[in-house]
């Protein structure tokens, strides 16, 4: 025991042991608790949903485009801003889709509306379009890296998510055309992509029953065109290749947004929406 | 709390009722044991040895008993009147007992019972 001082007083008596069968009894009814919470948790909550849509494929949208000859083919050019993302909106109108191979044409007349579509990567020095791709019913490229498609037969278009051959195949089949880039959009859902980084994004979309290019103005995230997109309103969107010269449009007074679009590569690919008459047979 | 202490020396043992110690004064080697009827017992055990035995059967919170100095127990329910040298202890029969004890712990012991209704 501590010495003490004739100046010191002290109570005596020890400290009281901590009651251990309160303790043990706290411990065993939080433990309860915390189990029934976990049952009750397993039971009735409800997940919360996953922004991306857990079918692999949605159910594609399509458009049917029309041409008049006596009505002369243009895009109409609009811009918004959604979440701080500003878009652009390229409507083509009185034109058709198709894609193409190849270096653009800026200075003809007759295309209204085109975008750098499908991927590219260098093979022996050779360039050659990514995933499935199919020109004029001839397939090209083939692949599935990615789970959205484009698909062009005849003068009906369509966008949407699948990963077998039967989309790509039907464009084969009917001489159309197709090709695979991310699905940003489906049945009005984000679909999650990976690449984080930020660039000049565009996307196919189906927007207010029609196919349109959306492009943004500013370097952004593919998350963020995504939700931009979505809040927007577009239900599909296939994204397209970014940047600042991938983009050409005509407008109602035949002014072009830009003449210099990108041709580096030979197979640089291209959707382009032109006049009926002058579609490639 | 327990209602009797045990104090236990090589040779003898005794029993004692918490209620019926007034104080309890080192002699020496030995303790003096002040009862409330004025009877008194000579233990043959230190005053530090009786505070632990005391100390091992009852707690702090429950306890009436405090060391006052190296000399002194007193149990503090029986206090009626504390000055500068001296505190005074006054039984249930009235009988008065006055322990000596440094200023400095009568201060304390003052401080201590002022918040306290026993």
């Amino acid at each position: 025991m501590k010495e003490i001082n004739d100046n010191e007083i002290r109570i005596i008596g020890h400290k009281p042991p901590k009651d251990r069968k309160k303790i043990i009894t706290i411990a065993a009814v939080a433990v309860i608790v915390a189990i029934i919470a976990f049952i009750l948790i397993k039971v009735f909550a409800t997940p919360i949903p996953d922004d991306e849509p857990t079918p692999a494929e949605s159910s594609p949208k399509t458009a049917v485009t029309t041409s008049d000859s006596t009505m002369r083919p243009y895009t109409e050019i609009s811009d918004t801003t959604i979440n701080d993302v500003k878009l652009c909106i390229y409507t083509p109108c009185n034109a058709v889709a198709e894609l193409q191979l190849g270096k653009l044409d800026t200075s003809n007349p007759e295309i209204v509306l085109a975008a750098q579509a499908a991927f590219v990567y260098l093979n022996n020095n050779d360039e050659e379009v990514l995933d499935d791709f199919v020109l004029k019913g001839e397939q090209l490229s083939y692949g599935k890296s990615k789970n959205g498609y484009c698909s062009i037969i005849g003068n009906e278009i369509k966008l949407g998510r699948c990963y077998n051959n039967t989309c790509c195949e039907e464009a084969v089949e009917g001489k159309g055309y197709f090709f695979r880039q991310y699905s940003l959009v489906s049945d009005s859902l984000l679909v999650k992509v990976t690449d984080k980084r930020k660039a000049v994004r565009n996307a196919l979309c189906w927007y207010k029953g029609n196919i349109c290019v959306i492009g943004t103005q500013e370097r952004e995230s593919f998350h963020d065109f995504s939700q931009a997109l979505k809040d927007l309103g577009v239900s599909e969107a296939v994204n397209l290749i970014g940047g600042n010269k991938t983009v050409f449009a005509m407008d109602k007074d035949g002014k072009k947004t830009d003449t210099k679009l990108e041709n580096k590569v030979e197979k640089t690919n291209y959707i382009v929406w032109k006049a009926a008459e002058s579609r490639s047979k | 709390m327990a209602t009797n202490l045990v104090i236990s020396t090589p040779s003898e043992l005794w029993r004692i009722p918490v209620g019926d110690i007034m104080h309890i004064n080192a002699e020496g080697n030995y303790s003096r044991l002040h009862f409330g009827n004025g009877e008194s017992e000579l233990i043959t055990q230190q005053l530090g040895k009786i505070e632990e035995l005391i100390g091992r059967q009852v707690t702090t919170a429950e306890s009436t008993l405090v060391r006052i100095g190296k000399s002194s127990i007193i149990n503090r329910i029986y206090v009626y009147h504390i000055t500068k040298n001296e505190v005074f202890l006054r039984s249930a029969s009235g009988k008065i007992f006055t322990v000596n004890a440094a200023r400095e712990a009568l201060v304390q012991l003052k401080k201590l019972m002022e918040g306290e209704k026993i």
